[in-house]
């Protein structure tokens, strides 16, 4: 598939320029360098107001670690040293390298969605990027017809790995996507790599290059692409316009914007902007953030968002606890509790399994559930609801009343209880090796991606609620922390409960 | 059913500690770490005998949910043990003990019987945690210690059936005293749980006090 051929050294024509003379230099630079390796880049592969660009800013330095060696690739044949396959054809296990000849092959696309949404848990971007590279196959001219489908789908490789995956490219190897685009000279890839760089700049993932680069100047040359999607509150309060009337907010006269009476609210009302809420976190999380290994360790960089949906389930149940316990007046606090029971009902009603489950868990704290003589004023229907809610928040036999609800048709949209998730793929993760035989265990890559799959589905669902903004940040962890509902340890809980009712 | 008494244990512990591993090994002995994945598979029983009775103890799996903290006072709910794990080769997870100590004394059942275990002790060359100081510590908070490896099969089976007996042992001296230490009944769910249903959960006549 893949013949060896020379390789076009990007370096090369950058090689030898002190970093002082590099500014005085500036526009001139790719004529007058003279390479002194003896390999020289086809100019016409590569555009020349990149090329200025890459020397204006003295990329010689950089541009000495970033070898573009195209075509160098020699392909082994395979073997079971190097490609294992499971009873029904596919892959259980191989190198990196054959990963990627067979991701090539793959018309289906199933190992390049695998290989791309976990291979940072065995190799490295700059690793899979050179060895992709090595694979393409310079010089237009006398490429056969295999040779250049096969180039076509290195572009579409990189174009789908920059496009879902870009934040997660190293530096290094982003700069040689940018050198390689410069060379395949092509427009989407272009787009998708500039999408890339603007997307890290907004989250100040990589400001970190090599060289202080103004990357906008460059990126801004090229060709105009839309702005990556930014979820923001007003697009989607647009969205949610279609609405029908049942779904039209109900708001309290008392509402001050500010301090929220749970009772003053329905039930349904709360349950739909806790939804809301739920699902903008919920929408936000970047499914490798799941990953155990990221999420917990190295929390705040790799899992930013997980970090703030779960902060949000802890503060959500606290708050449940503290606002019964609080309570002073005891006819208002079994209120309070048919309340969060009926906005339980709702969140059931709504598939929103994730404040559900806060919800609940709110209702175990030791702190509330000891307290027998609010529970004993409950009616009947309340406490069905809270035995239903039992049944299905039972976190024993992994949650098997959970899953089958939320895998069931009729659950959409829905918010899945991340836990479950996250503990599918911990125990992927811990219980089986990472290679078979000194190979990648593509079997296990295949599971991690399915249940990371299933997220992406689950966020693909959007309610049809009208936002009420000002209830859905009181309902947010900031503003819970202000009414130090949230900073409430367990044993202030524990002693509020005990005012509530002392121990017999 | 087939056991005579059946008790509840939860596995707790920072992440990566390695509680699935130990319970894998606990409840399926060998298993093959090149199998096909699967999810949502839980190997959580194992039946032992002891005295002449059997005794199923129901493990349950914490990992992967070890940050919702929330939900941890349902993990305990009617647990009649606890197996607190910590990595002798990571001295955080071993700093952390307090956090989770304090958290099953607040949210556990009373009469929950502990036992503190320094899993990966295969990796010595690795050790950050030395042997006297989990023995130390759980001496302070008056528990068993052991070090295990569920990697090599060290005291894996150990440490779950000496909770397992433990337990019993505390049941029958509850029982024979009429009553049980701590003035909770919770220590007689083993008795109640039906596997085919969710433990004992509490309706509002049965309400425990966990303090």
């Amino acid at each position: 598939m893949i013949s060896p051929s020379g390789p076009v050294r990007v370096k090369s024509i950058l090689m030898h320029q002190s970093p002082v003379e590099k500014r005085r230099r500036r526009s001139s630079a790719l004529s007058k360098q003279a390479p002194t390796n003896g390999f020289k880049i086809p100019t016409e592969n590569l555009s020349s107001e990149f090329a200025n660009y890459l020397v204006s800013f003295g990329a010689q330095e950089i541009v000495d670690d970033y070898a573009l060696d195209l075509g160098t690739y020699t392909t082994a044949p395979d073997s079971p040293e190097n490609i294992q396959h499971n009873d029904d054809g596919t892959v259980k296990s191989a190198t990196i390298e054959k990963l990627i000849e067979n991701m090539l092959r793959d018309s289906s696309q199933e190992i390049q969605h695998i290989f791309f949404a976990t291979y940072t848990s065995f190799t490295t971007s700059s690793k899979v990027s050179s060895i992709i590279l090595s694979m393409y196959l310079p010089n237009g001219e006398d490429l056969t017809e295999a040779q250049k489908d096969s180039n076509k789908t290195i572009i579409e490789l990189f174009i789908y790995w920059v496009s879902n995956y870009g934040q997660e490219i190293c530096d290094n190897t982003l700069f040689s996507l940018l050198l390689f685009s410069a060379v395949a000279n092509n427009n989407e890839l272009n787009e998708a790599l500039s999408c890339a760089c603007k997307v890290r700049d907004k989250y100040g993932l990589a400001a970190s290059l090599p060289l202080s680069m103004d990357w906008n100047s460059y990126l801004d040359s090229l060709p105009k692409t839309e702005e990556p999607e930014v979820e923001d509150e007003e697009e989607e309060e647009a969205e949610e316009e279609e609405e029908n009337d049942d779904a039209s907010p109900i708001i309290p006269d008392s509402w001050d914007g500010v301090t929220l009476d749970v009772l003053e609210w329905s039930p349904k009302e709360l349950a739909r902007q806790l939804t809301l809420v739920e699902q903008e976190y919920f929408s936000r999380i970047q499914t490798r953030e799941c990953i155990n290994d990221n999420f917990e360790k190295r929390r705040e960089s790799k899992a930013p968002n997980i970090s703030r949906l779960v902060d949000h389930f802890n503060s959500t149940s606290r708050w449940i606890v503290a606002t019964i316990l609080r309570e002073e007046d005891s006819e208002r606090r079994v209120l309070l509790l048919q309340h969060f029971i009926e906005l339980a009902s709702e969140l059931i009603d709504f598939h929103n399994y994730q404040s559900l489950m806060a919800v609940g868990a709110a209702f175990n704290n030791s702190a509330l559930f000891r307290l027998s003589n609010l529970w004993s004023q409950l009616d009947e229907e309340y406490i069905d609801i809270v035995e239903y809610m039992r049944e299905l928040l039972d976190p024993s036999k992994k949650f098997k009343n959970l899953r089958a609800a939320m895998e069931s048709p009729d659950s959409t949209p829905c918010i899945p209880y991340i836990g479950v998730i996250m503990s599918d793929l911990s125990a992927i993760e811990s219980l089986y090796n990472e290679l078979i035989d000194e190979l990648v265990n593509f079997n296990k890559k295949r599971m991690s991606t399915k249940v990371l799959r299933s997220v992406q589905t689950y966020q693909k669902y959007k309610y049809p609620f009208e936002r009420i903004p000002s209830l859905c940040e009181c309902l947010k962890d900031t503003v819970l922390d202000s009414n130090d509902f949230s900073l409430l340890s367990e044993q202030e809980l524990h002693k509020m409960s005990l005012s509530v009712q002392p121990r017999k | 059913m087939d056991c005579d008494v059946l008790y509840k244990v939860v596995v707790i512990g920072d992440s990566g500690v390695g509680k699935s591993n130990l319970i894998t090994r606990f409840t399926q002995g060998k298993f093959s770490k090149d199998s096909k994945p699967t999810i949502g598979v839980e190997f959580g029983a194992k039946t032992i005998e002891h005295e002449g009775i059997t005794i199923k103890g129901q493990i349950w799996d914490t990992a992967g949910q070890e940050r919702f903290r929330a939900i941890s006072a349902a993990y305990y709910r009617g647990a009649n043990g606890a197996l607190i794990v910590y990595d002798i080769t990571n001295q955080e997870t071993f700093n952390n003990l307090n956090k989770w100590f304090k958290e099953i004394e607040n949210q556990g059942e009373n009469g929950c019987l502990n036992v503190l275990v320094g899993n990966k002790c295969d990796l010595d060359h690795l050790r950050q945690v030395q042997t006297e100081d989990g023995r130390t510590f759980a001496e302070k908070h008056n528990v068993s210690f052991m070090e295990t490896s569920a990697q090599d099969n060290t005291n894996v089976d150990l440490a779950f059936t000496s909770l397992l007996k433990e337990i019993y042992k505390n049941q029958k001296k509850g029982k024979k005293t009429g009553g049980n230490t701590g003035g909770d009944s919770s220590a007689e769910k083993g008795k109640e749980i039906n596997l085919h249903e969710p433990v004992a959960q509490p309706t509002e006549d049965d309400k425990k006090c966990g303090c």
